[in-house]
C-alpha cells in the first residue's frame, strides 16, 4: 500500500520507492531503502508524515508519501493498532 | 608489542604541530546538522575563533584554535552526505579533498590531519554511512557517538567499543553540551593526531567524494607494521589494534576504486555510480550497525519528540503556534528592539548638547585642535559617524533576529515550521523550507537572505533571494507610520494593513511569475527533513553564534551603509545652482535645495510626476531610502530644513506630534500630485517604498549569494516594477477619486 495510506505507530517494510533518480540518492541516504523497517510516528497537518527510520525521525511531504510503497509487518501494539485503525 | 607510528595514548601535549611543516595541526568537525558540532567547537575553542567564508563561496565555516591542543580547528556545515546538493554539503566536500585554494589547501601548509566525525546515536544508520563516506576520503579519523540519551530514549543503546572494534579507529561517547569529558576528549583527540587511525573496510577510493591523494598517500606509506605483527597485535590488544593501519587489516569495501561502478557502461561520478557506490557503501553500514546497536523492541513507541510533535505538527495546534511565534519576532524586531536601537545610533551619532555621544567627541576633539566647525568636521560627524549610528542601530535588531533565529534551529522547531508550511509554498514554486528566510525579512532582509544560503535548491535559493526584498521590513515600518498620520490620520492601521497585505500578495505574485522561469521542476521534487530530536538551546552557544553572525553583518553589509551615508554627505555638501552662489564646500548654511543631492532629488521630480510624488523632498529621501529605509524619515525632516528637535515634533521616533511636517508634506504632494490627490500620491509613494529595492546592505548580500550581474538586472527590474506599480496606483485611482 502506499505509505500515505499505512496506520500510524504500526511496523512497515519499504517496498518501493518510486522517485525520480535524481532524488533517490539522497532518499537513500537519509535511510529510506526498499528493504528497510520503518514506522509512521505521525500524519502532520497538511497530507505530510513522520517516517521512525532506524530510529531517525524523517518527514515527507504529501506527494511523496504516495510514491513509496510499504507493507505493514506487525502492530506495534494493541493500543497502537487501535491508534493506527482510528488514522 | 606495538606500531611505532601508533603514538602511546596519555595526556595531551600543549601544542601539537604538523611534524612535516611545523604548522599547527588541522582538525575538521564532520557531522549530520544538529549532532552537535558547534557546541563542541565554541567549547574547545572559546573565544579563540572566528567566521569565515569558505574561499569562493558564500559558505560560513567557523574556524578557531583548540585551546588545550594549540590546533586549528574547523567546525564544517552539518550535511548527511559528501554527495553535496547544497553550497553548505560543497564546501564539506572540497575542504575534505583539500582542494587547492581551500581552507585545507595541503600546498600552503593547511592540509587536515585529523577529522573528528560526531555521529548521531540516535541515527547511527545515517550516521554511519557518512563514516563510510570519509573513510574514502583517505583522511585519519576519528569519532564521537553524541546523543548517546536519545539512542536510549528510542531503546536502540549504541555500544561504543563495538563500534571501535568495528571501525578500526577511536571512538568515545561523547555530550558536547555537558562539561564533563573534555579533557578525556582532549586526551583521545590528542592520541589520534598522533596515530592518525584510517576506518577499517573501507579503503580509500580516488572516485570517492571528497577524496585527498595527499591523505590516501600519507595512509598508505605510515604503516610500516609487517601484516603479520598486525594479526597478533590484534589477537593481543582486541580493540586497541594498531589504528595506522587499520584501513587495510581486512578485505575493503571500495579498494582501488570499488566503490565506482562495476559496469564500466557507468559513467563515473554520474548517479547511477554514486547510488552503486551508495550499497556499497550501506552493506558496510548494516555489518557495522549490527554489531554496535541495540535494535529497538518496540519501534511503534513514541519518544518525548514524537509526542511534542503531535501538537506542533497538529494543522490547527501546529498553526497556531507557529503564528504566535511569527507575532513574538515581529514584537521583537518592530517594537521592543526600537528603544535598544535609538540608543545604539544615539551613542554613535547623537548631536544633541552634552550628549555621550561618538559625533559629540568627534566634534570637542576637532575643535580642540583647531579643526572644529569646517568641512572635515561635517564629514566626520555628518557622513561617517553618522553611517557607523545606521550600522550601529541595526546591530541589536540582527543580534536578536538572529538569537530568535539560533533558538529556533537549535531547538529542532524550524525542521517542524518547513515540514508544516511545505504545501502552501509548493503552490508558488517553492518547498517549506523557504518560509523561514522569508518570516525573517519581515524583521529585516539582510538576515533573511542570510538564512537563504542553506536552501539545498539553487533554483529555490535564487528566486528566494529575488523575492525577499518584497518581505517589508521594519525599518518600512517607520515611513508607513508617518506617512499613514499624515495622510490617513485614524485609518493610518489601515494602511499599514494593506502595506503588509501587499507585501505578502508582491511575494507571492514574484514566485508564481518566478515558477515559470526558474522553479517549474520544483514543485514536483521531494521534500525529505530529517527532524532533529527537540533539546533545549544552550544560552551560552546560542550568544556565541548569534554575536558571530551579527558582528559578521557589520562587517559586511555595515561597511556599505557607512561607504553610501558618506557618500549621501558629499552630495549634500556639494553647492549647486544659483541660490548656492557664496556658499563654500559643506558649509553649514548651505540648503539642501541648493546642493548636489537636492538637484538630483529635482532631477528625479519629473520621472516621478506619473506617480504624483515627483517632488525633491520626497524623491531626495527615496535616494537616501536606497541607502537605508532608516534615513527615510530623517531625510524628509531635514529636507525641509526643520531643526529635528524643534520644528519636526517627535516624526523620527514614530510620535504622533510631527510639529510642522505634515502642513509641509500636504503642500509639496498638492503641488506636485494636485488639490485632492494628496492622499492618494502618498500611497503611491508608500507602495513604492514597499517595492523598491530595500537598502545597500540587502543589496550587497544580494550580490554575494547571486553574483554583481543578476542582482544589478534584478535590482533595475525591482526598480521599473516599483515605478509601473505606483503610477497605476496614482492613475488608476485618480479615476475613482
Amino acid at each position: 500500500m502506499k505509505l500515505s495510506e499505512c496506520p500510524m505507530r504500526t511496523r512497515l517494510r519499504l517496498t518501493a520507492i518510486n522517485l525520480p533518480s535524481k532524488n533517490m540518492l539522497r532518499m537513500q541516504e537519509l535511510g529510506l531503502r526498499p528493504g528497510s523497517e520503518a514506522v509512521v510516528t505521525q500524519h502532520a497537518g497538511f497530507g505530510g508524515l513522520v517516517l521512525n527510520v532506524a530510529g531517525s525521525r524523517v518527514a515527507i511531504d504529501h506527494r511523496s508519501a504516495k510514491t513509496i510503497e510499504a507493507e505493514v509487518l506487525a502492530a506495534g501494539s494493541s493500543r497502537a493498532a487501535s491508534e493506527g485503525a482510528r488514522a | 608489542m606495538s606500531c611505532p607510528n601508533c603514538a602511546p595514548s596519555g595526556a595531551p601535549s600543549t601544542a601539537v604541530l604538523d611534524e612535516t611543516d611545523g604548522h599547527p595541526s588541522t582538525i575538521v568537525l564532520v557531522g549530520n546538522p544538529n549532532v552537535g558540532k558547534s557546541t563542541l567547537f565554541n567549547h574547545v575553542t572559546g573565544a579563540r575563533q572566528r567566521v569565515v567564508n569558505a574561499p569562493g563561496t558564500t559558505v560560513h565555516v567557523m574556524s578557531g584554535v583548540w585551546k588545550s591542543l594549540k590546533a586549528r580547528v574547523l567546525d564544517l556545515p552539518g550535511t548527511y552526505s559528501l554527495i553535496p546538493t547544497s553550497p553548505d554539503e560543497e564546501v564539506v566536500t572540497e575542504t575534505l579533498a583539500g582542494v587547492p585554494g581551500s581552507l585545507t589547501d595541503s600546498n600552503a601548509g593547511m592540509g587536515i590531519d585529523l577529522i573528528l566525525a560526531l555521529l548521531d546515536g540516535g541515527s547511527m544508520t545515517r550516521s554511519l554511512y557518512l563514516l563510510a563516506q570519509l573513510a574514502q576520503t583517505g583522511q585519519p579519523v576519528a569519532a564521537l557517538v553524541t546523543m548517546t540519551d536519545v539512542a536510549e530514549q528510542n531503546g536502540e543503546p549504541v555500544d561504543v567499543t563495538a563500534l571501535a572494534r568495528a571501525t578500526g579507529i577511536p571512538v568515545m561517547s561523547f555530550d558536547p553540551r555537558s562539561g564533563k569529558d573534555y579533557g578525556v576528549l582532549d586526551a583521545m583527540v590528542a592520541s589520534a593526531l598522533g596515530s592518525t587511525p584510517r576506518i577499517r573496510g573501507i579503503a580509500p577510493d580516488p572516485t570517492a567524494p571528497g577524496y585527498s591523494a595527499r591523505a590516501a598517500a600519507m595512509g598508505g606509506r605510515q604503516c610500516t607494521t609487517r601484516p603479520d605483527d598486525r594479526d597478533l597485535l590484534a589477537l593481543d590488544q582486541g580493540s586497541d589494534s594498531c589504528q595506522c593501519c587499520a584501513g587495510e587489516s581486512q578485505p575493503a569495501v571500495g579498494a582501488e576504486g570499488a566503490g565506482a561502478p562495476s559496469s564500466s557502461a557507468i559513467e563515473p561520478g554520474s548517479s547511477e555510480a554514486e547510488m552503486d557506490r551508495a550499497m556499497l557503501l550501506f552493506g558496510w553500514v548494516d555489518s557495522v550497525e549490527q554489531d554496535v546497536r541495540k535494535r529497538n523492541e518496540d519501534p511503534a513507541r513514541l519518544s518525548r519528540s514524537d509526542k511534542i510533535d503531535r501538537l506542533l505538527l497538529n494543522p490547527l495546534i501546529g498553526t497556531g503556534t507557529f503564528f504566535v511565534l511569527l507575532w513574538l519576532l515581529f514584537q521583537m524586531a518592530g517594537s521592543w528592539v526600537g528603544p535598544i536601537q535609538d540608543w545604539f545610533d544615539g551613542v554613535f551619532s547623537s548631536t544633541d548638547p552634552g550628549a555621550f555621544s561618538l559625533a559629540n567627541g568627534v566634534t570637542s576633539l576637532l575643535g580642540s585642535v583647531g579643526l572644529g566647525g569646517g568641512w572635515l568636521e561635517s564629514v566626520l560627524v555628518g557622513g561617517l559617524v553618522t553611517g557607523m549610528g545606521v550600522v550601529a542601530s541595526f546591530f541589536p535588531l540582527m543580534f536578536v533576529i538572529y538569537a530568535a533565529l539560533s533558538v529556533l534551529e537549535d531547538s529542532g522547531y524550524m525542521a517542524r515550521v518547513a515540514f508544516l508550511g511545505d504545501r502552501l509554498m509548493r503552490r508558488i514554486g517553492l518547498d517549506g523550507r523557504v518560509i523561514l528566510p522569508l518570516i525573517i525579512g519581515f524583521g529585516c532582509n539582510v538576515p533573511s537572505l542570510a538564512a537563504a544560503r542553506s536552501l539545498p535548491s539553487a533554483r529555490q535559493r535564487l528566486v528566494t533571494v529575488l523575492i525577499t526584498p518584497y518581505t517589508s521590513c521594519a525599518a518600512r515600518l517607520t515611513i508607513y507610520l508617518m506617512i499613514g498620520k499624515i495622510f490617513f490620520g485614524g485609518h493610518a492601521g489601515t494602511v499599514v494593513f494593506t502595506m503588509y497585505l501587499l507585501s505578502l500578495l508582491m511575494i507571492v505574485a514574484g514566485a508564481w511569475i518566478l515558477k515559470h522561469f526558474i522553479t517549474k521542476d520544483e514543485q514536483a521534487a521531494p521534500l525529505m527533513l530529517v527532524l532533529p530530536a527537540y533539546q533545549m538551546p544552550r544560552l551560552a552557544v546560542m550568544l556565541r553564534t548569534t554575536w558571530t553572525r551579527a558582528w559578521s553583518f557589520v562587517t559586511g553589509a555595515g561597511k556599505i551603509i557607512v561607504l553610501m551615508t558618506v557618500v549621501v554627505w558629499f552630495m549634500a555638501a556639494v553647492p549647486l545652482g544659483a541660490g548656492a552662489a557664496g556658499k563654500s564646500f559643506a558649509d553649514p548654511e548651505l540648503a539642501m535645495e541648493d546642493s548636489l543631492y537636492g538637484k538630483t532629488a529635482m532631477a528625479l521630480e519629473p520621472v516621478f510626476a506619473p506617480a504624483g510624488f515627483g517632488e525633491w523632498h520626497l524623491t531626495g529621501a527615496l535616494m537616501t531610502g536606497f541607502v537605508a529605509k532608516e534615513t527615510v524619515v530623517s531625510s524628509i525632516v531635514t529636507s525641509y530644513n526643520l531643526d529635528p528637535e524643534v520644528d519636526a515634533g517627535n516624526a523620527e521616533d514614530n510620535g504622533d506630534d510631527m510639529g510642522k511636517l505634515p502642513d509641509l508634506l500636504h503642500q509639496s504632494l498638492e503641488e506636485s500630485a494636485g488639490h485632492g490627490y494628496e492622499a492618494l500620491a502618498a500611497f503611491a509613494f508608500l507602495v513604492f517604498i514597499l517595492t523598491y529595492t530595500p537598502c545597500m546592505a540587502t543589496v550587497a548580500e544580494q550580490a554575494k549569494l547571486i553574483g554583481g550581474r543578476r542582482t544589478t538586472l534584478a535590482v533595475i527590474v525591482q526598480l521599473a516594477a516599483a515605478w509601473g506599480l505606483a503610477v497605476a496606483v496614482f492613475q488608476i485611482g485618480k479615476l475613482f477619486l
